[in-house]
């Protein structure tokens, strides 16, 4: 076992995409006085917008938001003023499903190159890319495993558009700043989208398409796994350049995630139709070749794209997080996903 | 060498080919008592006296000089050796046991009875000591330390592969390969067999369940019979099925041909690294066993060979041949071929038919072997298939994996096997669980035909492990 | 003047091609170069597994024919840029057949076909 040396949180953590779906988790866990993340030192999160703002400005009294849009540099100027001691940031803004392709490349390779710039510009001690699967692809087969270094292969527009982001990361490396990447395939939990809701009632109607046999292999990241590997990459000290897969102990089948769920929503006390909808392999197929000839028209349509990559795995090998890291998920499928649910439950979400 | 003229033969035992299936076979059965005639197509070529992996060596010892192809989109390069001692003379004399999941999914899948593995692992030993099997005692060659290097900087699985070969030197060359012309051949003549090369068999004839006759070819092209009480077709994978469908066998034969098909680059380095005459002793088996990496030999005709599909782009990197070496990516495949026997023609039709998953497996397996060598500090790398960029960094890597595409690559393979599958299954196997072919009496088939799939290692211990057993079930029957 | 009995053999359309197409690529070969390389690619093409053969040789039919009709240089020039199925085999044949032969013939040759010293 190797000794992790862990580095004093930050005198200020700032975090972009602070209220997407990851952004708001990490927002919770640097807050919660009780969790093992809690940071005392000032917590700047960048939002879009005053509502945002004030709802991230509830949860302590050290959270200071900024409203800016990292497609805009000189909105970002407040970000960083006025700021002492250490800093790191923490990047999680993205944009996976975009009104076009033109918009992952915006927002994703050019937002990451825009704060990577202005964190070499304020002398930043570490900063943390969020990543994706998707600009190393699918597997070849259900069996296969993505080890921690991959040829790149990016998966459409998203997937070019994060490798550029990855790419953009090397390069300030080679300049000289402390950066580091991690890699969450497909996450669950807490604060989930509409889209992610919308799955959980397919899963209860009856009517979610699995594709083929079902038996394509994805791994998955329950959210507070996920946060935990955002906060080790962030304080356990590494090289620069290094990326991580973070995600579930092990990957999942489609049959084992749709039954999982099913089984979850069952034990919350929801009405489960046993019916599942099986779909022949042939439409994952047709889906994904209208998703590339839909994007190469610069469009993008997130019902073909969630159905074209529906057929395929992507599952990855954890072992280097853990061994690099001390990376250690702790919830697994099941749990995550009533966890999810009783969220749901809670925001009267209707499932 | 025994060379016996005339045209007619009598023996108890026919064994067809004398590659590890028909050497094994033939020592085995001549010890125990039998009389054994074992009949080769190809020529004994005395090891030295041809440069291994040399066109040379393809001409005199290769089936059709080595220009063999499975048919498919893409097609497959296969090639078979044709001399006495088959395969084993020629190819790279890697060795690996067949892992017990193999060995029990064979015996599930198909109901192969009585072939426990310890009694497989038993005959392994007694083979790794015939062929004195063995790791390289001092340097590996550089090409090998290479590929080991750069697994190791990614944190892959990989290891050494031992071969059966002795180092009178002491480091990688030159090692004195223990092929069947120098282990079981000798074996099987000093116990009485004897053997005719340059025959080639046409067919045989049968009286219904019961073939007593073969029909051969002699060297000048002359009729020759030779009468048995029972054969063993051992002729390699492709030839033994295509021999059966000649003397009116069909049903599952030649259906369900197994091959590792590979893709191949070429890495090139700061320092020199070519050796012409030997090949890395190192794989990959971080993805085992649907993919493994491993080297090929690298003479400079084949290093050319290697750029060819890209002659226009590469064509400048062929002078500094000195410093490169050619990699393989293989991968165990859910395809399968067939072979064909038409009438008239002298050799059989192949085709092979690769799945979805065997293409993306094979682009992806390459990117990664690309990646290997970035790893092991190549300074270029040049994938073998139409369209491939040269790759210097990582990034260049999206750029292999975005233009693949199987059916522009040179795909070839040496491992073929399970045209005669084995296994009391009848739906599935053409031969009982100890070769002989369902619905005869005593046509056996002893070679690479039977494994019921292709094991996803080299297959030669597979091969002579099974000929060894079946052999001596044979003997103990038949005594 | 003597009709070749086989398209396969030297003087038929395979071995024309294949005489042009080396001269197109290795344009510096020596001549007895040269000339070795093709008697040997036609002598592998002679010896391949029958059912190629065959292919090979009604291809070689079609080929010869285009090169009365279109002339030999714009054949191999089609030939040898083309992608399509089984055509597109030919030149790969040849190529490949011919550099793996001079390569290990002449291990100095450089790409152009010149004789040279190689880089250590």
């Amino acid at each position: 076992m190797i000794a992790h040396v862990h580095i004093d949180p930050p005198g200020t953590t700032v975090l972009s995409g602070a209220s997407g779906w990851l952004g708001t988790a990490i927002m919770h866990a640097l807050t919660d006085p009780d969790g093992r993340w809690h940071r005392s030192g000032m917590i700047r999160p960048l939002v879009r917008d005053r509502v945002e703002a004030e709802r991230l400005r509830m949860l302590a009294r050290h959270v200071d938001p900024v409203i800016g849009d990292l497609t805009k540099p000189t909105s970002l100027a407040p970000l960083f003023a006025g700021l002492s001691g250490t800093v790191d940031v923490i990047h999680a803004a993205g944009i996976i499903h975009a009104k076009n392709v033109a918009e992952f490349f915006t927002v994703n390779t050019g937002g990451t190159r825009t704060m990577l710039a202005a964190a070499q510009a304020h002398g930043v001690r570490r900063f943390v890319f969020v990543s994706s699967n998707s600009p190393f692809g699918t597997n070849p087969h259900p069996g296969d495993r993505f080890r921690n270094d991959e040829p790149y292969h990016p998966y459409l527009g998203y997937g070019e558009s994060k490798m550029q982001a990855e790419l953009a990361v090397f390069d300030a490396v080679q300049t000289g700043l402390n950066a580091v990447i991690v890699r969450p395939p497909w996450f669950y939990g807490p604060y989930q989208p509409p889209r992610q809701t919308t799955f959980f009632k397919m899963v209860r109607t009856g009517k979610f398409p699995i594709i083929g046999g079902g038996e394509q292999s994805r791994s998955m990241a329950y959210i507070d796994n996920l946060v935990q590997g955002v906060m080790l990459a962030n304080l356990v000290e590494t090289d620069a350049g290094l990326g991580w897969w973070i995600a579930d102990r092990h990957p999942y089948t489609i049959n084992e995630i749709v039954d999982t769920v099913g089984r979850a929503l069952v034990d919350e006390g929801f009405d489960v139709s046993p019916r599942r909808r099986h779909v022949p392999a042939i439409v994952g197929r047709v889906a994904e070749l209208a998703d590339r000839t839909i994007q190469r028209t610069g469009r993008y349509n997130q019902n073909v794209h969630v159905l074209g990559e529906m057929d395929k795995s992507i599952a990855c090998d954890i072992s280097v997080a853990r061994r690099d890291l001390g990376y250690e998920p702790e919830i697994e499928l099941y749990e995550g996903i009533r966890r999810s649910i009783r969220w749901c439950r809670e925001q009267g979400l209707s499932l | 060498m025994s060379a016996l003229t005339g045209s007619h033969h009598d023996c108890q035992v026919l064994v067809i080919g004398s590659g590890a299936g028909g050497a094994t076979t033939a020592a085995t059965l001549a010890e125990a008592g039998f009389d054994v005639t074992i009949v080769e197509e190809g020529s004994w070529v005395e090891q030295g006296s041809v440069v291994p992996f040399s066109l040379e060596q393809m001409q005199r010892q290769y089936r059709s000089g080595g220009l063999t192809v499975a048919l498919g989109r893409p097609s497959i390069a296969y090639t078979e050796g044709r001399c006495a001692g088959g395969g084993t003379e020629v190819n790279s004399g890697l060795y690996r046991r067949p892992n017990e999941s193999t060995l029990d999914r064979w015996r599930t899948t198909y109901d192969i009875v009585d072939f426990p593995s310890d009694e497989l692992f038993a005959i392994c030993d007694e083979v790794e000591s015939a062929l004195s099997v063995q790791t390289v005692p001092g340097q590996h060659s550089p090409a090998s330390e290479r590929l080991r290097r750069g697994a190791a900087s990614l944190g892959w699985q990989h290891d050494e592969i031992p071969r059966w070969m002795t180092y009178p030197d002491g480091d990688h060359a030159p090692g004195q390969r223990q092929s069947m012309t120098r282990t079981y051949l000798p074996r099987a003549l000093s116990s009485g067999a004897v053997m005719l090369c340059e025959h080639r068999v046409k067919r045989l004839v049968s009286d219904r369940d019961r073939a007593f006759r073969a029909e051969l070819t002699g060297p000048g092209g002359q009729p020759v019979t030779i009468d048995f009480e029972h054969v063993f077709v051992c002729a390699g994978a492709i030839h033994s099925p295509a021999l059966l469908q000649r003397s009116g066998h069909r049903g599952l034969i030649g259906r369900r041909l197994a091959v590792h098909p590979t893709v191949k680059l070429v890495a090139r380095f700061d320092q020199p690294i070519n050796v012409d005459d030997d090949v890395p002793v190192h794989q990959v088996k971080e993805f085992a066993p649907d993919l493994s990496f491993g080297g090929s030999a690298s003479q400079p005709g084949l290093v050319a060979l290697a750029l060819t599909d890209n002659w226009p782009e590469m064509r400048d990197a062929i002078t500094a041949w000195p410093e490169m070496a050619v990699y393989y990516a293989a991968i165990t495949s859910e395809g399968r071929g067939r072979v064909r026997s038409l009438p008239g023609l002298h050799d059989p039709l192949v085709t092979y038919n690769l799945t979805r998953r065997d293409r993306d497996l094979l682009g992806s397996g390459l990117a990664r072997l690309a990646l290997v060598m970035l790893e092991a500090g190549a300074r270029e790398v040049f994938p073998s298939f139409r369209g491939a960029p040269i790759v210097r960094q990582r990034l260049d890597l999206s750029e292999v994996t975005r233009r693949f595409a199987a059916t522009a690559a040179s795909v070839m393979t040496v491992h073929l096997c399970s045209t005669v599958p084995m296994g009391s299954d009848q739906s599935k196997a053409a031969a009982d669980s100890f070769g002989r072919l369902h619905g005869t009496d005593n046509v056996y088939v002893n070679d690479a035909s039977l494994l019921p799939d292709a094991p996803g290692v080299n297959p030669q211990a597979s091969v002579m492990a099974i000929a060894i057993r079946n052999a001596r079930r044979f003997a103990g029957i038949n005594a | 003047m003597i009709v070749p009995t086989s398209p396969l053999n030297i003087e038929g359309p395979f071995g024309r091609f294949a005489d042009r197409l080396l001269a197109l690529e290795l344009p510096d070969l020596p001549q007895v170069y040269h000339d070795d390389t093709v008697a040997f690619i036609c002598l592998r093409v002679a010896e391949l597994p029958s059912p190629l053969k065959i292919g090979t040789s009604v291809l070689s039919y079609g080929v010869g024919l285009a090169q009365r009709v279109a002339g030999l240089d714009r054949t191999t020039e089609f030939l040898r840029s083309t992608h399509l199925p089984l055509l597109a085999e030919l030149a790969r044949m040849v190529r490949s057949l011919g550099f793996a032969f001079v390569w290990e013939s002449w291990p100095q040759t450089l790409p152009s076909g010149l004789q040279g010293a190689t880089a250590s």
